[in-house]
């Protein structure tokens, strides 16, 4: 048995996969659009960039009534509509606007008298989590105010230093990650039917009986499904870095993390395909797999900010070590406590248990579901 | 009982049997419900509270109001360790900042001067560093307020509601319709493609019952697994204390529960006979699913959404079934259940009807235009498996 000839073998396999979606068009259509498909909704489910849509009501014209306006804006707390009373209520009971914010007509004569003055707030408390929010940012926006017109005023001052020089925003932290959802979908979605194909058409049996190794087989199927599953991936890169103007940090790192996730997640599909040897429901495993994986695994925020369990389960995926591949190659930060390197070599690691996993689980079963 | 009527039921009794049948059916159409009830507990309880280290300086009675204040701000998890500790764990991303209390701060309060408080953030993603300031400056006020110093500006808040209620309790409505909508259309149009798929259609559109029964069979199928899905959601949701609708409320919420797997099914019957092929279904079912549970507004609140996207949402049928499940399950309220319910109908017969014509309309394609069944393809050695020329042993 020489190396050459499983090669060869791998690249019969990958070859006959492509030449199968090639026929079956419309598969390999949905196919492409699957991951793109998981970016919109993700989209439409960050786009809110988590702002409260409040009203600012300004009843007071004065220099005290415009400073606390430009600390309510600064705290990035709020999407602030100026409005007047009225269309502030509408909106407001329209569900538009979750806050009303009112700066009443004596707020600079209160403040100019040495007097405190208040702020008027109301809030669609229907949600704990989301009001506090609201409270928290307004909380924020006072203190701002304060330290700017009484600087030395008894009471507590904080000042910030922060560690990055480059803050990334909420949506394109979040939108980096989606590209891996985008990846993991994409790649177990194709593997996974194809895999579960060759079961159902019976086709397994003869590629087992080939004289060839088992990983020969499974790296080929998943190469094969590399091959398929590249245009929906560069469909959603092109809509990362044309449609949202996300500048990658590093081209090289991101095409290397694009290369390394793409292979771990076609050999994971293989792998799921294999066990479950049919494609019903394939779809939606793959949905299953991917979603919860991603969440606990630092889409939204470090994982090692979680709590000590969701951390500890986090670690154990793929997801989380490349997600941090993919966040360091768009903004040069990390999300996990370990070298890019380590988290490299831990992302091959999984690559190869997929992949010896899906060629034992193969040699044991070879009949259909 | 009518003829049409009894085709129906056996159609739908057999989808139910079939789907009793395949553990992976049923694998992938119940787990949905446990990960969300997960990812709902994760959302709740570990996202948005990041741990921070305090590092203080001082150990007199002030020092420790601000540390309880700054532990009870529920926006971090605050703990007190050492100067290196705390340098240790920011770079390891442990912690996602240090608050460094000054080591006068006791002499500070005690003379009420200004109290200099350092922060120390890692700002790598703006939410969560935008949520730290906020938290930080409630815990400053509580502090503040505590301390008796006078605030320059009071803030007086007025609440539209009594009571609210937790994050979890809120998502789990969306979440429920989630389910109900997947399981609904996805199982419907697997059900229906695979009828054309395996060729088992031509021999129901043999039995003496118009269309329209068969359809109605096969929408009755798909619902009943929704139901049955829809039950295990509710008994977990009680169970867990998250949903909890009040005396006649419960008799809103489980109707509407009903409708949306009418209408999931409904959708789901057209999707399969549209498309007749199971990969194709598969995925279609699963994206058309999911864009009308996000466009309706998803997990989100109405407002945080864009306006366009809002303008949009009005338009999505499921938005009406999510805000009349929350106002029967949170604010016990059957406010506008009428005209919630009768969008959620018309939209189960619309979708219905839909099938009704997609099945009629590919039935009476001539039968060479029609893609080969399963069966019909027996007989064919199958055009896209051909084996691939593996290299012989050398």
């Amino acid at each position: 048995m020489t190396i050459s000839a499983e090669c060869r073998a791998a690249l019969a396999v990958a070859a006959n996969w492509c030449r199968v979606s090639a026929r079956d068009r419309k598969f390999a259509f949905t196919a492409t659009l699957i991951p793109i498909n998981y970016m919109v909704l993700f989209l439409i489910v960050v786009i809110n960039g988590g702002r409260d849509p409040s009203a600012v009501v300004v009843q007071d014209h004065g220099p005290y009534a415009r400073a606390i306006v430009r600390s309510l804006a600064g705290t990035d707390s709020f999407n602030l509509h100026p409005m007047d009373a009225r269309a502030a209520l509408r909106s407001y009971h329209d569900g538009r606007l979750v806050a009303i914010i009112t700066i009443p007509p004596s707020f600079d004569r209160l403040l100019a008298a040495g007097d405190a003055a208040t702020l008027g707030l109301q809030i669609d408390n229907q949600e704990d989590d989301f009001a506090d929010d609201i409270r928290r940012g307004v909380d924020g926006a006072v203190n701002r105010f304060a330290a700017s017109v009484a600087p030395r005023r008894a009471g507590v001052a904080v000042s910030e230093v922060d560690d990055n020089r480059h803050q990334v925003p909420y949506v394109p932290y979040v939108l980096v990650s989606i590209v891996v959802i985008a990846i993991m979908i994409g790649g177990l979605f194709y593997g996974g039917v194809s895999a579960a194909r060759e079961y159902e058409q019976g086709s397994i049996v003869d590629l087992l009986m080939a004289p060839r190794s088992r990983a020969s087989l499974v790296l080929g199927m998943a190469l094969g499904t590399f091959v398929v599953a590249t245009p929906g991936v560069l469909l959603v890169l092109a809509a990362l870095v044309l449609g949202f103007g996300v500048a990658p940090a590093s081209w090289a790192e991101v095409l290397l993390a694009v290369l390394i996730s793409l292979a771990l997640y076609a050999a994971a599909g293989v792998l799921l395909g294999t066990i479950t040897r049919q494609r019903h429901g394939l779809s939606t495993l793959a949905a299953l797999v991917a979603i919860p994986a991603l969440a606990i695994s630092g889409a939204f925020y470090p994982s090692s900010w979680s709590s000590p369990v969701i951390a500890a389960l986090a670690r154990a995926t793929p997801t989380y070590y490349v997600n941090g591949l993919f966040q360091h190659a768009f903004y040069a930060v990390r999300t996990t406590p370990t070298s890019i390197a380590v988290d490299y070599g831990v992302t091959s690691l999984f690559l190869g248990a997929a992949v010896l996993a899906a060629g034992v689980i193969m040699t044991r079963r070879a009949q259909p579901a | 009982m009518s003829a049409n009527a009894r085709a129906a039921l056996a159609i739908a009794r057999k989808d139910l049997a079939i789907w009793l049948r395949r553990p992976v059916a049923i694998f992938t159409t119940v787990t949905p419900s446990l990960l969300y009830v997960l990812v709902v507990y994760y959302v709740s309880v570990a996202v948005g509270t990041p741990p921070i280290a305090v590092v203080t300086g001082a150990r007199g009675a002030p020092t420790q109001r601000l540390v309880g204040a700054l532990r009870d701000s529920g926006g971090f998890k605050a703990e007190v360790v050492g100067a290196r500790q705390a340098r240790s764990d920011l770079h390891d991303l442990s912690v996602a900042g240090i608050v460094w209390l000054p080591a006068a701060l006791d002499r500070d309060v005690a003379a009420h001067d200004q109290v200099a408080v350092r922060a120390e953030f890692n700002n790598l993603n703006a939410d969560i560093v935008g949520d730290l300031r906020r938290s930080l400056a409630l815990s400053v006020r509580d502090f503040s307020a505590a301390s008796g110093a006078t605030p320059v500006v009071r803030v007086t808040e007025h609440d539209t509601h009594a009571a609210g209620v937790s994050l979890a309790e809120f998502r789990m409505i969306p979440g429920l319709v989630l389910i109900l909508t997947i399981v609904g259309i996805v199982n419907a149009a697997l059900a229906t493609c695979q009828e054309f798929e395996q060729g088992t259609f031509d021999e129901l559109a043999l039995a003496p019952v118009p269309t329209s029964g068969i359809v109605v069979g096969k929408v009755l199928g798909g619902w009943l697994t929704t139901v049955f899905v829809g039950a295990c959601m509710w008994v977990a949701g009680v169970g867990a204390g998250l949903l909890h609708p009040h005396g006649p409320y419960w008799l809103a919420g489980i109707s509407m529960s009903l409708l949306v797997g009418l209408a999931a099914a409904s959708i789901g019957v057209t999707i399969g006979a549209l498309l007749r092929q199971f990969q194709l279904a598969s995925s279609t079912s699963i994206v058309v699913s999911l864009y009308l549970f996000f466009l309706a507004g998803g997990v989100s609140v109405l407002a945080f959404l864009p306006v366009w996207l809002q303008d949009v949402t009005r338009f999505d049928p499921l938005y009406y079934a999510i805000q009349s499940l929350q106002r029967a399950s949170l604010d016990g309220s059957a406010h506008d259940f009428l005209r919630d319910a009768l969008i959620m109908t018309s939209l189960a017969i619309a979708g219905t009807i839909l099938a009704v014509w997609a099945v009629s309309h590919r039935s009476h394609e001539p039968r060479s235009r029609r893609r080969p069944t399963l069966r019909s393809r027996r007989a064919d050695p199958p055009i896209t498996n051909r084996r691939p020329s593996l290299p012989t042993r050398s």
